[in-house]
């Protein structure tokens, strides 16, 4: 069905660890991947699906690593791509960083999860909570485990294994809204969208069953909710992790889940309404040829006057060919980072509704160089605390369990910037 | 510990990979002795009786293994520990056999007896990895045992051990293909289990091993749509997928009568985007407003499908969103699509491999439908940050989704990619606009403009890209754009890119009526610059000069001439050969009069303008979301998606048993008269309960089982929750209705149970649990319980009475019941009648049966024994003519019915020595003395089956040939018939009620 063998690489593309699950395919092959993937690098072609003669590989890279499945036949590609994805996920659950040292330092450890992670070609268990119940660390857990039947077995729930204790019962929300904007370089908005997710990081005991209220619009509307005083939010697109029952929430829109034992990313969901720039910028960039370029930036907090924006990162582009720079801002530093041809200006502190300005002046050789540069744009980073951009709110959390502890969610709301682009001209 | 010395020395030598070799002349031997020795310690390690030491030293070879070194000869050593009790040392045993077991087979068969052992342990565990390791070792030699260990694991009681079988089963095939017809019924007891975690799995068994055997899906196809959404991702990407394949071959297509739709794709547009808009309200109106439309109506399991697939688009899993979308794009009728469209989308913020493959899928549908992505035109915008394979996929999309309406847009967006860095993507860019003024012709002239704009850019390759795309665009309408042909022709002083300049050497060409000043300088000039040029230059400087010829022969004869014989002596045999062929065309020689008199016909004959289209226009003949799809090209074991049927197969065959049997209800018996079992809104809550029906065979088997014994009860248990689950489930959608059904149920099954008490005493105790536990339960097993009892008893008695002289009723008969015929005989008839009524809402057939209740004996349904090809023109049926036998009250009458349908006629028909098992007797029919051609006759025989469902085996003989022929009876024709009243078997009930 998909892969036949998965290799992991180093940055030369030698093989650090390989499994191979059916043996139809020369473990050899690989040798064939790196000159492969070097030579449509430089045709400009690179696909993450190479192949040579009838071996196909599809491939990720992953910090200084190459994760590569080779497959025969006509596999599911989606497929592979999330098992290579999910395979980075438990190995950096198991090793905080996944990198070339980690490899070496967890040979055992890796092939083992390797091995477990998927069985002639075919996904077995993933979950990174389950596998670490009987591959650990030390291996010497193992003793207790030996009568214990492994959770996924009683299927229920599949993500959560019994017999869980905290001295103390918490539940912590984060819900974390990034924002998407691509402005036109006279200013329009082409695209401005919000993508939120809600993660939780679990402290409980035993089996607890949770209950997420949201302000969901579609939810008011069913309950009868919908009235002046309470603002609700359209989510759009909602996305969930394998805990949530899907079937509730189509029904009657209640988020219910047992949740799995801590962190983990409950849902996600993406709101394509129009909502103003939070940090809006206005620029101009004057370029005297083969003397100098003048830019003129100016920012402007577009949010509440209580809220605040932190480490605020704007960053400029400038022709590579700049030198000497000097720099004039009514707040903040600026920096040039001549390797990236941007100017960054960070600000700290960035309060609603205020209005800062930087100008830049750089010299120009008076060679100038042949080819037409393009126009990058300008990237902002920026992260409120306490706000969120979309107005969503939890309402409650519930939490039932057989022993009835009481235990205390908590919440926090960040809105950062996500992929934040405003074109220059 | 002595364990710790030796491994940090062990850790001094991988620090310094390969040192000792490079020490060491290889011929002297050094690399065995130091290996040997490195390996002699590993070795006393393992062969300590200390577990840490083992555990150490495994280890270490684990970590040997997987960094690709040989340890190998370390094998009879690591074998011995395979028994090991440490769970953790055994683990990595386990791993370093599976790695060598292949090579060093004769050691590896020692610890098979290991293995087997391991199957039996009681640790779930155990079982499971023993069998994971066992089927792993590729050795040819074990097949056979793998094979019983398959079949073993896969009724075990632990639904993960059955998982791990499911596993082993594509891995032994790979290892002997031949075990096929084996595995086979393995699979098919697998896809009957009704665990989620098994689901997956074996699906995916039956796509490596037997994808061709449709047939095995029918009767577990609605478990598993019921299951889906329950199976963890990997199973539910397998199951989506085989679900596609499966759906295709059964179902019609529901796009078949939307013609109209496709006529206008303004409508289904709007139709796709009211639907994402108002989200799953509009489901209902969509499905009600469709029927109304056209004629097709979708099969209730097409829509169960459908259905259940669509809460998965909200997974979080790439691959489950992607398998669901191509499941709808290929299966959900037009108005329906569009819901994937938000989540594709949705995936475009994944992992840029993810993009890339949604994108790929998203240009093919986009070309189809294209009404379903252009809401989110904007998300297909490109961000500068993006890798160029995605920038390129989604330029594709946009220039699919441009339409007239938002044309502006898409061109003012496109206008800012010209400016990138990215050659590549402006390039790509370009074709574009291309592409988009081919299709939209209002903006053809705004493109155009726009690109001989791009002809003053600086960058060479900007100007390449467009010079042949206006190539294209000039084509169309070459009248009125001389002026832009001019302006071409002043480019090629500048112009170096090959392809570009051949562009304008061929425009030039083309169209010199319409530069007839500019045409012969042209010529001059690249006369001039001949054997500078690339390939295709020349190429098209022989095509411009032979037009130019042609046309304008009297400045441009010598020119010409004279390129032909640069042309002659280059070094392009093409080059050649093209300048051969042309001068013998245009020149007007003695001999080759015929074809140069047409020489002008063939250069300057009207062309037809290329189309620009896509380069995902056909891409959707391969199933979206394969790999094949990705590279356009078939890869290894792609199965093609089969068209849609023609005409649907019968649905029936998706049936399970056991649940219309606990439907059936007197109200549903007198609503058959006027439809079909299977009402459209039954459907849809019926496929939920059938779900959760067992092959018969099981459920015989359980019900004989449960009373005797503690394990029975158990396994039992553990199946009765997947019912019960998808009973909840299906609650939600089920109507009061289905409520009263359940009512009916219960009555029903007072009904029946004293039917079996009646004159059995023998059967009471077995009968008195089974009913009682169906009190508690309505579970459908028991239901099978409460008959099974039954026909018991009347297998029975019969020796102590005499059968009735009356017709029989087939009560049992699941596989072929047929109506059974009532001859006014006996007097409880009209009783007899409203039994049979009652008890034939029992049937799985959808025919209506009431009609055919009251026909006579012909009516029942004739089996074959013979067919006339095989018969040589000699036809043989066999019915159960329900009657008992004459001769002997034992037997079952059979009637034969012979056809001669060949030209001779056909003598002495009787039956040959028949082989036959124990207990079985057959009494014979009077031999046939002559059956002429086109006649037929009947004759009866009686068989005595002995109460078993054994066939029996005898020979048709003729005076000239032997045909052997079976006669397999199903269980209900083995009984006989027992009228009673109603009120008597009321009475029957309560007393096997025990109550």
């Amino acid at each position: 069905m998909s892969a036949s063998a998965v290799f992991i690489l180093d940055v030369k593309g030698k093989p650090l660890i390989s499994r191979n699950y059916k043996g139809d395919v020369a473990m050899s092959e690989i040798e064939h991947f790196m000159p492969l993937l070097m030579q449509r690098e430089e045709e400009g072609a690179l696909a993450p699906l190479l192949s040579h003669g009838r071996v196909h590989f599809l491939w990720i890279k992953h910090s200084n690593l190459y994760l590569v499945a080779t497959t025969l036949k006509n596999a599911n590609a989606s497929l592979v791509y999330s098992f290579l994805y999910k395979t980075v996920e438990v190995f950096s659950e198991y090793f905080k960083e996944l990198e070339e040292e980690s490899i070496r330092d967890n040979f055992v450890i890796v092939y083992e999860l390797l091995d477990e992670l998927m069985d002639f070609g075919f996904p077995q268990t993933t979950d990174s909570k389950i596998l670490q119940e009987y591959i650990t660390q030390q291996g010497n857990k193992l003793e207790t485990g030996k009568s214990r039947v492994p959770p996924t077995v009683t299927n229920a729930v599949s993500w959560r294994s019994e017999g869980i204790k905290y001295k103390k019962n918490e539940v912590f929300i984060d819900v974390i809204e990034s924002v998407n904007l691509l402005v036109n370089a006279n200013g329009s908005v082409l695209l401005s969208e919000i993508v939120g997710t809600i993660k939780l990081k679990v402290f409980l005991s035993g089996m607890p069953e949770l209950r997420l209220g949201l302000n969901d619009r579609v939810l008011f509307e069913l309950t009868g909710l919908s009235g002046s005083k309470n603002k609700s939010v359209e989510l759009e697109d909602v996305k969930f992790h394998q805990c949530v029952r899907l079937s509730r929430f189509d029904n009657d829109r209640t988020i219910s889940f047992i949740p799995p034992d801590g962190d983990f990313e409950l849902m996600s969901y993406r709101l394509s309404t129009q909502v103003k720039p939070l940090i809006w910028i206005e620029s101009v960039i004057e370029k005297f040829s083969h003397s100098r370029v003048e830019i003129m930036v100016k920012a402007k907090g577009q949010f509440k006057k209580q809220s605040v924006a932190n480490s605020v990162e704007i960053s400029v582009p400038v022709p590579s060919d700049a030198d000497s720079p000097r720099f004039k801002t009514s707040v903040g530093s600026a920096k040039y980072m001549p390797e990236k041809n941007i100017v960054i200006w960070s600000i700290k502190s960035f309060p609603g509704g205020k209005e800062y300005l930087m100008r830049a002046h750089f010299g120009l050789p008076s060679v100038e160089k042949e080819e037409e540069e393009g126009r990058p744009p300008i990237g902002v980073k920026f992260e409120i605390p306490y706000f969120t951009v979309s107005g969503i709110q939890v309402r409650y959390m519930k939490i039932i369990e057989k022993s009835g502890y009481q235990a205390l969610p908590w919440v926090r709301y960040i809105t950062q910037s996500g992929d934040y682009q405003l074109r220059t001209s | 510990m002595s364990a710790a010395p030796a491994y940090s020395e062990d850790k001094g030598s991988s620090a310094g990979p390969g040192e000792p070799e490079y020490g060491h002349d290889p011929a002297s031997g050094g690399i065995f002795s130091s290996d040997y020795k490195r390996h002699d310690d590993l070795k006393e390690m393992l062969d300590s009786n200390k577990d840490s030491l083992k555990l150490e030293a495994m280890k270490r070879i684990v970590a040997m293994i997987a960094r690709g070194k040989n340890a190998s000869d370390l094998f009879p050593a690591v074998v011995k520990n395979v028994a090991c009790k440490n769970i953790e040392v055994k683990k990595l045993v386990y791993v370093y056999l599976v790695r060598y077991a292949e090579e060093q087979q004769d050691l590896a068969l020692l610890s098979i007896s290991t293995f087997q052992r391991g199957l039996k342990d009681p640790n779930q565990l155990i079982r499971a990895s023993a069998l994971r390791v066992l089927s792993s070792i590729r050795v040819p030699i074990i097949v056979p045992i793998m094979m019983l260990a398959i079949k073993e694991a896969a009724s075990d009681m632990s639904p993960y051990v059955r998982k791990t079988a499911a596993h082993a089963i594509p891995k032994l095939y790979s290892l002997d293909s031949d075990q096929k017809d084996q595995l086979i019924e393995v699979i098919e007891k697998l896809l009957a289990d009704k665990t989620t975690l098994v689901a997956g799995s074996v699906v995916m068994a039956f796509e490596e091993v037997c994808p061709e055997r449709i047939d095995l899906i029918h009767k577990n196809y609605r478990k598993l749509c019921n299951l889906l959404i329950d199976v963890e991702e990997w199973g539910q990407v397998v199951i989506i997928s085989m679900l596609t394949r499966y759906a295709r071959t059964q179902f019609l297509s529901p796009t078949q009568n939307e013609s109209l739709l496709e006529e206008n794709p303004e409508k289904a547009f709007y139709g796709s985007e009211e639907d994402e808009t108002k989200g799953p309200g509009s489901e209902e109106a969509a499905a009600t407003t469709l029927p109304a439309r056209k004629p097709y109506v979708m099969d209730p399991d097409h829509r169960l499908l459908l259905r259940n697939t669509k809460p998965l688009l909200q997974s979080r899993s790439a691959a489950v969103v992607m398998a669901v979308a191509q499941l709808y794009f290929h299966l959900a009728p037009k108005a329906e699509v569009g819901v994937i469209a938000k989540a594709l989308v949705r995936l475009l913020r994944s992992h840029s491999e993810v993009q890339y493959v949604v994108l790929q899928n998203v240009a093919t549908m986009s070309i189809k439908r294209r009404g379903m992505f252009e809401p989110y035109l904007k998300s297909f915008y490109i961000r500068s940050t993006d890798p160029t394979q995605i920038k390129v996929l989604k330029l594709e999309v946009l220039t699919n989704l441009a339409n007239e309406t938002n044309i502006p847009t898409v061109l003012r967006e496109f206008q800012t990619y010209i400016r990138s860095v990215d050659k590549e993507f402006v390039a790509a860019t370009i074709q574009a606009i291309g592409r988009c003024a081919t299709s939209i012709g209002r903006v053809r002239d705004t493109c155009l403009n726009g690109l001989v704009q791009l002809l003053s850019n600086r960058d060479e390759l900007v100007v390449a890209e467009s010079v042949v795309v206006i190539k294209k665009l000039l084509q169309m309408q070459p009248a009125q754009h001389g002026e832009i042909i001019k302006h071409l022709a002043k480019l090629t002083d500048n112009i170096q890119v090959p392809m570009a300049r051949a562009s304008i050497l061929w425009l030039i060409g083309e169209y010199c009526e319409h530069v007839p000043k500019i045409a012969p300088d042209v010529l001059r000039k690249m006369a001039k610059s001949f054997t500078a040029e690339e390939d295709i230059v020349k190429l098209q400087v022989i095509n411009l000069a032979a037009k130019l010829y042609l046309t304008n022969s009297k400045q441009t004869k010598l020119l010409t001439q004279y390129v032909l014989s640069l042309a002659k002596y280059d070094q392009n045999y093409d080059i050649r050969d093209r300048a051969r062929f042309t001068r013998q065309l245009i020149v007007p020689s003695e001999q080759g009069g015929a074809l140069s008199r047409h020489a002008k016909k063939l250069f300057l004959a009207p062309k037809p303008a290329p189309v620009l289209e896509s380069s995902f226009k056909d891409r959707d003949h391969f199933q979206l979301g394969s790999l094949s799809h990705l590279l356009n090209a078939k890869a290894t074991g792609y199965q093609e998606l089969p068209d849609w049927p023609e005409e649907a197969p019968d649905p029936s065959v998706r049936n399970v048993e056991v649940p219309e049997w606990t439907k059936c209800s007197n109200r549903e018996k007198r609503k058959e008269k006027e439809k079909p079992f299977y009402s459209d809104s039954e459907g849809e809550s019926g496929p939920t309960e059938s779900a959760d029906s067992e092959p018969e065979s099981e459920s015989e088997s359980d019900s004989k089982s449960s009373s005797e014994s503690g394990s029975g009860q158990s396994s039992s248990e553990s199946d009765d929750e997947g019912p019960d689950e998808d009973e909840e489930k299906g609650r939600s959608s089920e109507s009061e209705q289905s409520e009263e059904e359940g009512e009916k149920r219960k009555m029903k099954k007072r009904k029946k149970a004293p039917e079996g008490a009646g004159e059995g005493p023998s059967s009471d105790e077995g009968s008195d649990s089974s009913s009682s536990s169906s009190e508690s339960e309505m579970s459908s097993e028991t239901e099978e319980e409460q008959v099974e009892p039954a026909s018991w008893r009347k297998k029975t008695p019969p020796s102590g009475r005499s059968v009735p002289a009356a017709k029989e009723v087939s009560l049992l008969d699941l596989e072929d019941f047929t109506p059974p015929s009532v001859q006014p005989v006996s007097p409880p008839m009209v009783v007899s009648t409203s039994l049979a009524a009652d008890l034939e809402g029992l049937t799985l057939t959808d025919s209506p049966l009431v009609p055919s209740l009251l026909s006579p004996v012909s009516g029942v349904r004739r089996q074959e024994l013979l067919h006339r090809v095989a018969g040589e023109g000699l036809a043989v049926d066999y019915t159960f003519s329900r009657q008992p036998f004459s001769g002997d009250p034992h037997m079952v009458s059979v009637h034969i019915h012979f056809s001669n349908n060949s030209e001779s006629p056909i003598k002495g028909l009787h039956v040959g020595t028949p082989k036959l098992p124990a207990g079985i007797s057959i009494q014979e029919f009077p031999e046939i003395e002559s059956l002429a051609p086109g006649e037929s006759a009947t004759a009866v025989m009686g068989i005595n089956f002995c109460d078993s469902t054994q066939a029996a085996n005898f020979q048709l003989c003729t005076q000239t040939r032997q045909f052997y022929v079976s006669i397999q009876p199903p269980v209900g024709e083995l009984m006989a018939p027992v009228f009673m009243s109603e009120n008597e078997f009321k009475k029957e009930q309560g007393l096997q009620a025990g109550r």
